[in-house]
């Protein structure tokens, strides 16, 4: 039976990549093969969700290629299943929207890519999983503008691909090291996220590869190379490093995202923010296995996984709404929207609710992730230095400050894009997308939403099998059909019954106040300016500058910090200079998001020979490699060190 | 028997909880008014504005879309479910296996955040600047709070506050002193979180007397907190009768008296916390906070 599901799901890829180049070669069918790319997609998306199902051992299929004698080999096992039922699922998604909101003659490019990741997810050994990876990288850089984000994204894809490589090539002690350097530099976690960031404007799509598909892709291959090595067992130091990364991240993301003066910035902070608490959950359950300590371990692992899916599942939400908002308002910079839940109630509703499931409300999936994070911090073994305890204190306290820090980044994303008043008079003419497009969002928001509210079921049902392959035993006692449990005496979160009685004490309320008989019906007038006089007739949506633009989200301190990190003025201890500096730092980062795109070349595409024009388009990206604008360097470097990894595995292995 | 025993527990903590929050607030602003000197509103005015409040007709700001009728039913029901899962009179009640310190905690601050929410509707500079420091100083505090449920996690080996009460009224939660720093800690948050007057400038009507209403709600659970926690003496437990019941509704009542009273003094004496002072106040939370959870991890290792 699993090798009949890895052969469809392998006839599935094989699909996505040629129906990718079908769309390169022939793009005036694009919509159509767009369209049949995301039945693909969505068909594997079923076929690997039924193989979680069935839990069934691994199958193994290899085809006859070689690298330094590693053989490629694909094989599905529950974990894989597990992770390409989010990449497929999230991918079709994807290309749903984009076939049905017009922009499939741009999304060319997202079935080779998606069909890529599926290889790396599904390769049973570096030589597969780093092909993939390599080629998802490179369907990523072709598919946006050649300017430099897109060829240092590329640049991480080669970083990420050549340490799985050399973990499955080098010695088994490499394999942490590849794990942290590869897959959290596709996770964006490293210092490498302040220039992978702007690779998420390049397009919707794009947006939606790098904070939807690609997140659990780098997770999966950090818990593989981690969970499930040839039998080594990592140093006693790696949990703590690996957590102490995920905490920068987090708080570093998570503050970013309460700043960034654009929406695909916000995201990819926002992403960052994510990962960085999966990794700290991955460096948990690390230590609690070095530990020995199986439940809190499985706890841990299943925080990884609820936080991998979330995030697929939200992030593309988000990507595809700002991609629709983009399309509408003609801008991304949040201090030009505003107002748009008039035009597009069900954008901003869908988006609310992503949103919602990332901050840590009751029953919202994210607030299940920081449940079962603090029980696994809980549950580390309480004995141990000064060191080690404040470590864990500073843990919580992480866990807590990217928690508040995630509701006021949602808080402020919603308040400023949505509600209020228009910024710009496009703003105010904007539209909704398409039936089919809204029709996608609102299927990613119900995701979200049961995500949080069935999160006991949905572990059980679907958690069980994955977390077999990561640590040889079950969920345990971890999950009920209520909720979850840190143990059999104590009661845990019941977050079905939660979120029920919530909508009954709404629903209450609501009646009595008809019941009653209140004067419900509101009316509505003027907001009250605090006295001032009304906006002149030429501001017709009142004064912009009186209306937030999002500054001042963040605790104060934190904010002076990063305006100063990012060189802007200094920024001093009051609300109205705190304000100025963060506008400041919006307009530069704004202005130079302008030159850079104005200095980008544009992609030769449309022409019917569209694959005998890659080549030039190919060297005028390697030109701009070679001569890079200021700051390109670190492609190089990356470029560079991805291939000395290949080298130094070459010459290991023969 | 007992289930219906724990239904009506519930039944009547929650009509408690309702009944009681204006009057709490209510007679903190009486007894704040009396320490500086002046007569001030008597406790009851709380109540009587929220029912003149109730049969007003709302005004919304022209801006407004898509939250101003439900945010204020959403606030409401986020306190108002918060406050059904901390005990106040008896333990065993039918929400107990609810009833988690974070779950509270989250249901806290959702509760504010969804009226900052709203408060963006409007479109006006005060309420920008009031849902941008509520976000602000949110990140401050959220911090603490989670180090003081590491600090009780620790300590009862358990989250849920039913469990964690009924440790306390055994005198199990040892060492007390990590306690009392945890709750010092939850106190100052408590003092120095503003409360949402300068969010509600565009609510009117009914949709202001819930959000009030959830705003004495949460000072109330705070309260329930510190004295489940702190003082639990007197409390009914599972399978007590009638009686334990009174002396429990008693015993609580007797508490939120001295703590309403203290919290009152500590204002008359200390004044409110400022705003630029507040981040200090949050930081020296976080102090108390991180200490408690290093004794309490300390202690575990002596023991």
């Amino acid at each position: 039976m699993n090798a009949t599901l890895l052969t469809l799901l392998n006839a599935a890829i094989a699909g996505l990549l040629g129906l990718g180049g079908l769309a390169a070669a022939w793009p005036r069918q694009a919509v159509r093969i767009v369209w049949g790319a995301a039945a693909v997609a969505g068909a594997a998306a079923v076929i690997a969700l039924l193989d979680v199902l069935l839990a069934e051992p691994v199958a193994t299929a290899q085809f006859p290629l070689r690298l330094a004698g590693v053989p490629f080999r694909l094989a599905l096992d529950p974990l894989a299943a597990f992770f390409a039922a989010q990449l497929f699922g999230t991918g079709a998604a994807t290309l749903a929207f984009a076939g049905a909101s017009e922009q499939a003659p741009a999304a060319t490019a997202v079935p080779v890519c998606l069909g890529m990741l599926g290889i790396a997810v599904l390769g049973a050994d570096g030589f597969a999983e780093g092909v993939g990876l390599a080629f998802a990288g490179a369907a990523i850089w072709m598919s946006g503008p050649a300017d430099r984000s897109g060829a240092i994204q590329f640049g991480v894809a080669l970083l990420a691909a050549a340490a799985v490589f050399a973990a499955a090539a080098g010695s088994p002690q490499v394999g942490f090291w590849a794990a942290l350097i590869g897959a959290g530099a596709l996770a964006g976690l490293l210092p490498l996220h302040r220039w992978t960031g702007p690779a998420h404007c390049a397009s919707t799509h794009t947006a939606a590869l790098l904070s939807g598909a690609s997140v659990p892709v780098a997770l999966y291959v950090m818990l593989r190379l981690l969970f499930a090595p040839n039998g080594a067992v990592p140093p006693d130091w790696s949990g703590v490093l690996l957590s102490l990364t995920g905490a920068a991240a987090a708080v570093i993301g998570g503050l970013d995202a309460t700043w960034a003066p654009e929406l695909e910035t916000a995201l990819a902070a926002g992403t960052m923010r994510q990962t960085g608490l999966a990794t700290l959950a991955a460096g948990i359950a690390l230590t609690a296995g070095g530990e020995d300590l199986p439940a809190v371990a499985t706890m841990a692992l299943a925080a990884v996984l609820l936080l991998a899916a979330l995030q697929a599942i939200a992030g593309t939400l988000q990507a595809l709404a700002f991609g629709a908002v983009r399309e509408g308002a003609g801008t991304r910079r949040l201090d030009r929207l505003g107002g748009l839940a008039h035009r597009m109630p069900v954008t901003t509703l869908c988006l609310l609710a992503g949103l919602a499931g990332l901050a840590a409300m009751p029953a919202s999936a994210g607030f299940a992730a920081a449940w079962l994070l603090l029980h696994a911090v809980l549950g580390l073994p309480h004995a141990g230095t000064l060191p080690s305890q404040l470590w864990r204190c500073a843990l919580v306290a992480v866990l807590g400050l990217a928690w508040a820090l995630s509701a006021a980044s949602a808080l402020r994303l919603v308040g400023v894009v949505c509600l209020g008043r228009p910024r710009t008079p496009r703003a105010a003419v904007t539209d909704e997308p398409a039936r089919g497009a809204r029709f996608v969002l609102g299927a990613l928001a119900f995701l979200t939403t049961a995500w949080g509210v069935l999160a006991g079921p949905i572990l059980m049902v679907f958690f069980d099998a994955p977390m077999r392959v990561l640590t040889g035993s079950g969920l345990g006692p971890l999950a009920s059909p209520l909720g979850l449990a840190a143990g059999a005496e104590s009661p845990g979160y019941a977050a079905l019954p939660i979120a029920c009685l919530l909508v009954l004490i709404g629903g209450l309320v609501v009646w009595l106040r008809r019941w009653l008989g209140v004067p419900g019906a509101a009316v509505t007038g003027p907001a009250w300016e605090d006295g001032f006089a009304a906006p002149p007739a030429w501001l017709p949506f009142g004064d912009p500058s009186t209306q937030t633009a999002g500054a001042g989200f963040a605790p104060l301190l934190f904010s002076a910090g990063v305006a100063a990190l990012s060189g802007s003025t200094a920024a001093t201890e009051s609300d109205a200079a705190a304000t100025a500096a963060t506008a400041a730092t919006a307009a530069t980062a704004a202005t130079a998001r302008e030159q850079l795109e104005a200095v980008s070349i544009p992609a030769i595409a449309r022409a019917p020979d569209r694959l005998l024009d890659l080549l030039p388009d190919l060297r005028i990206r390697l030109a701009n490699l070679r001569a890079p604008p200021p700051g390109g360097a670190p492609a190089i470097v990356l470029v560079l060190m991805a291939l000395l990894l290949i080298l130094c595995c070459w010459i290991g292995a023969t | 028997m007992t289930v219906l025993a724990a239904i009506l527990a519930q039944i009547i903590h929650c009509v408690l909880m309702i009944a009681a929050a204006p009057v709490v607030s209510g007679l903190q602003d009486q007894l704040g008014a009396r320490l500086a000197g002046c007569s001030g509103p008597d406790s009851w005015q709380a109540w009587r504005e929220l029912r003149r409040l109730a049969r007003k007709q709302p005004t919304l700001p022209e801006t407004s879309a898509l939250l101003p009728r439900t945010a204020p039913v959403a606030c409401f029901a986020a306190a108002a479910l918060a406050a059904a899962l901390v005990p106040s009179f008896t333990l065993g009640m039918a929400f107990a296996p609810l009833a988690d310190l974070l779950v509270v905690a989250g249901l806290l601050a959702a509760s504010r955040i969804v009226v900052a929410l709203a408060a963006l509707e409007a479109g006006t500079a005060p309420a920008g600047l009031a849902a941008g420091r509520t976000a602000r100083l949110a990140c401050l505090a959220e911090p603490t709070v989670y180090l003081a449920i590491l600090a009780f996690g620790v300590l009862g080996g358990t989250t849920n506050l039913d469990l964690l009460f009924g440790l306390q009224l055994q005198d199990m939660l040892q060492p007390m002193a990590a306690g009392i720093l945890a709750v010092a800690a939850l106190g100052l948050i408590a003092l120095a979180v503003p409360g949402e007057a300068d969010l509600t400038t565009e609510f009117s009507g009914t949709d202001l007397a819930l959000i009030r209403l959830a705003g004495t709600l949460r000072r109330l659970v705070w309260v329930s907190l510190v004295a489940g926690l702190l003082l639990p003496a007197g409390m009914a437990e599972p399978g007590d009768g009638a009686l334990a019941w009174i002396v429990g509704l008693l015993a609580w009542g007797a508490k939120v008296l001295v703590l309403t009273a203290g919290l009152a003094a500590l204002r008359a004496a200390f004044g409110d916390v400022r705003l630029s002072r507040r981040p200090l106040a949050l930081g020296i939370a976080a102090i108390l906070g991180t200490l408690a959870a290093l004794l309490v991890l300390a202690s575990a290792v002596a023991a």
